[in-house]
């Protein structure tokens, strides 16, 4: 039954994801809720939360409030937190379900916002219908939207939109629009020496042993400048003279492609993996001639399909997620089709996050563990 | 700005007609620290609106709610063992605008039966905040889906929203897991506890001070091991209320199965506790002989203030146990108690007020303010007891003395005793 999941159980929510990406911002987060979604946001999903500072409260509604719709009381409340807290960089509210039951007009809430405040006020249409990878990608494209903008570089608008074809870009080629296509340099720093811009890189995302700078360290090699989005509004506001994104999960895409079309900004998708990790732990001679499955965010999925078929002739190799889909990796979208598609796939080996197990009742193969932040939620050592 | 607090003294001055606003939680936007995180999502620690469905014996779960709702239920259900009894039914947007997802429940319930090894015996229904706007009536529903199946299937409500009304939902769920009880032939020997989802301690003085006054078939559903030895709790002469929580559900009881309740106290002051017994006992008709506990509690109370004369303490609310209560219980045995960290309710007043005469400059900070995102470690103390108290003095030595199975009583103070000792050692022996 569509909707019904009797083995799994819910993957992180979009409502986790945007407060993720705006977590070391220096903004004050609002969620709009009760106090549940908050407390899964913080307790569950968030792994830094026990260890550094963000300011993320809960708009603390009730009943009457929803159905009401006081929000002038809850910008009130906002007002008085804005008052102890140091220069925040913006507002962010974040949606829940009561406000989707209620129809929050979010547009009114950033103009109640930003007239009352004079504070930037982003806000994100999040419902925790949907799975983290969409609030972030919201969360990336009001952070670009709001602050590329008043960038120092301008909208260049190169205008030019060229057939896509979703790849990995394994051989050093760039996945773009319109490769051709630069941005004028409107400073004096000379392209090679830019930074490159790197979206999807947040706990949910990365590998569990990875964290933003071992990204970061991959990503520039030689010694480069890495931005990781979502660790300044800085970072958003110069993207525009960036040299490159690298896009390590599929939340990034659409917030790179915005940069490419307004910008100019070409944009890469690839996972920088570590160094002995191409083939997800496994050996060469463990993946020959084996019928593989690997499950997970889509752009680690295709990077390391990728690496093993460029190390084996001989295996073969599928790639799939609960969350957004890109290239080969397809989109699993209910528990049922997951069992379906290892009851019909004959996989020997199937690559996945530990609490995948609980829905492979009578399969039979190997099972390789690769944590997923957003499935299980495995705390970070 | 300084985070919020109110002296004790300056508490008990402003009293119940005074009473801060800056206590309830909907006054302000809600601070969830690490501290506070149980306080203000209680699934984030111990027995939530979800694992306390479970209580009954042989159910399974059926959350029907968007992803989110359940997410906890994914680290948590693993960690404390029940995830092959939940299942999800997600809700999407359309289901939103056209209650679709009710249609869905009967043909969910029949799904979810075949997949425990063992065929359940009860589904408990869980709904969240989106079905309160909505106004869903689950009842109806799961009327449906007990037509449809033949096993029982239970309303139950995490509705957020309504947590400061009049049925929050953890008092919701308290008359969720006793609504299948039926009327039974009154058995005098027969009492239930109602207070936690967990059984209380086994060496509790009640199961034998009760016994002695002939009330031997004393049950509580966190030792109901099936359903039919649940349903027997239908038999109980009255029950005994050990949570203010569970008033409600014992309200329903007395309104449905004509069965009477007392109220009991969660003491740590030892002559509070003497005190209730004797209260108790006056109410049932009975005496109770508590003279063998008293003397043991006393004997280690006096052990322990002799080998522990000073200490400051800091006390949390994520305890098994009033804060306020327990602030002025150590204070009363010659304790100092620099900080509390909880919300108050006008019922604390008289805690605080003891507090006030006895201390008056303790400080009670309200830890879901906003203002504590500014608060920084000052001064020191010896140990914290709770959970969230030792977030803010890490230094300190820690008695979380939060757990699933619950003290109470004398043997319930022995059991603080024991523990901070414990914990005091381990710090000397570091």
């Amino acid at each position: 039954m569509k909707g019904l999941w009797k083995y799994l159980s819910p993957f992180a929510p979009d409502i986790s994801g945007a407060v993720e990406v705006l977590f070391k911002m220096n903004g004050l987060i609002v969620i709009i809720d009760a106090g549940g979604c908050t407390g899964n946001v913080c307790g569950f999903d968030e792994p830094r939360w026990k260890s550094e500072k963000s300011a993320i409260f809960s708009a603390g509604l009730r009943d009457l409030d929803a159905i009401l719709g006081r929000d002038e009381a809850m910008m009130k409340k906002i007002g008085d937190v804005l008052g102890v807290m140091e220069d925040p960089a913006f507002l962010a509210l974040v949606g829940t379900p009561v406000p989707s039951v209620i129809a929050t007009d979010y547009q009114a809430l950033r103009r109640m916002g930003e007239r009352k405040f004079g504070i930037t006020t982003l806000t994100m249409q999040t419902t925790g219908m949907e799975l983290y990878d969409k609030g972030q990608e919201r969360a990336y494209l009001e952070l670009v939207k709001t602050y590329v903008i008043n960038g120092k570089n301008g909208d260049c608008n190169p205008g030019v939109e060229g057939e896509a074809t979703e790849s990995l870009s394994g051989s050093g080629k760039t996945y773009t629009k319109d490769s051709e296509f630069t941005c004028p340099e409107t400073d004096e720093m000379p392209s090679y020496m830019r930074p490159i811009g790197i979206f999807g890189a947040t706990p949910m995302d990365l590998l569990d042993f990875d964290t933003t700078d071992t990204i970061k360290d991959r990503a520039a090699c030689c010694g480069g400048d890495a931005r990781v989005f979502g660790e300044s509004v800085r970072d958003f506001e110069e993207a525009a003279s960036f040299r490159e994104n690298l896009v390590i999960s599929p939340s990034g895409l659409a917030a790179a492609s915005y940069m490419e079309k307004k910008y100019g900004v070409p944009y890469t998708v690839r996972y920088p993996l570590p160094m002995g990790f191409e083939l997800a732990g496994l050996s060469q001679d463990e993946i020959e001639g084996k019928k593989i499955l690997i499950v997970h965010q889509a752009v680690l999925a295709e990077t390391i399909r990728e690496e093993m078929e460029q190390t084996s002739d001989s295996v073969e190799v599928d790639t799939a997620t609960f969350f957004m889909p890109f290239a080969k990796c397809r989109m699993i979208p209910e528990e049922d089709d997951f069992i379906k598609l290892v009851a019909d796939g004959n996989y020997d080996i199937i690559i996945g996050d530990p609490m995948l197990r609980r829905a492979l009742k009578g399969w039979s193969g190997r099972f390789v563990e690769l944590a997923q932040f957003s499935v299980s939620g495995v705390e970070k050592q | 700005m300084e985070p919020f607090y109110l002296t004790a003294k300056e508490f008990a001055r402003r009293g119940r007609e005074d009473f801060p606003k800056e206590e309830s939680p909907s006054h302000a936007l809600i601070y969830s620290s690490p501290a506070t995180l149980s306080y203000n999502s209680p699934g984030a620690n111990g027995y939530g609106v979800k694992r306390a469905g479970l209580a009954i014996p042989e159910s399974v779960m059926l959350l029907v709610a968007p992803g989110c709702c359940g997410r906890n239920s994914t680290i948590l259900s693993r960690v404390s063992g029940y995830s092959e009894r939940m299942f999800y039914l997600l809700m999407d947007e359309t289901d939103l605008v056209t209650g679709r997802h009710l249609k869905k429940i009967p043909q969910a319930v029949e799904e979810i039966l075949d997949v425990p090894e063992v065929r359940p015996k009860v589904v408990v229904i869980c709904i969240t905040c989106v079905d309160a706007l909505l106004g869903t009536d689950l009842v109806r529903v799961c009327k449906k889906a007990e037509e449809r199946t033949g096993v029982h299937v239970v309303p139950s409500y995490m509705y957020a929203l309504m947590r400061e009304g009049t049925k929050p939902p953890m008092t919701a769920i308290r008359q969720s897991v006793y609504s299948l009880l039926r009327p039974l032939r009154k058995n005098p020997h027969a009492v239930n506890l109602l207070g936690q989802f967990a059984p209380y301690d086994d060496d509790t003085e009640i199961y034998e001070m009760f016994r002695k006054v002939g009330l031997t078939k004393i049950r509580e559903i966190g030792r109901m091991k099936t359903l039919e030895e649940y349903m027997e709790m239908g038999e109980a002469n009255f029950n005994l209320v050990l949570n203010p929580e569970s008033r409600y559900a014992a309200d329903d009881l007395m309104h449905r199965l004509g069965m009477p309740y007392i109220e009991m106290n969660r003491f740590y002051d030892i002559q509070k506790i003497q005190r209730q017994y004797a209260l108790l006992g006056g109410a049932l008709g009975v005496k109770f002989d508590d003279a063998a506990y008293y003397e043991e509690a006393s004997r280690a109370l006096e052990a322990f203030k002799e080998r522990h004369p000073k200490l400051t303490f800091a006390i949390g609310q994520t305890v098994n146990a009033n804060p306020f209560e327990l602030a002025a219980a150590l204070l009363s045995y010659g304790y100092a108690v620099d900080r509390v960290f909880a919300n108050a309710t006008p019922a604390d007043l008289p805690f605080i007020t003891k507090i006030a005469e006895m201390s008056p400059e303790t400080r009670f900070y309200t830890s879901i303010s906003p203002t504590m995102m500014n608060y920084e470690l000052e001064g020191e103390v010896d140990i914290t007891i709770g959970k969230d108290a030792a977030w803010y003095y890490p230094e300190a030595v820690s008695v979380p003395f939060f757990s699933d199975v619950q003290p109470f009583g004398y043997k319930g103070l022995m059991r603080l005793l024991v523990e901070t000792e414990a914990a005091l050692s381990g710090k000397t022996e570091e």
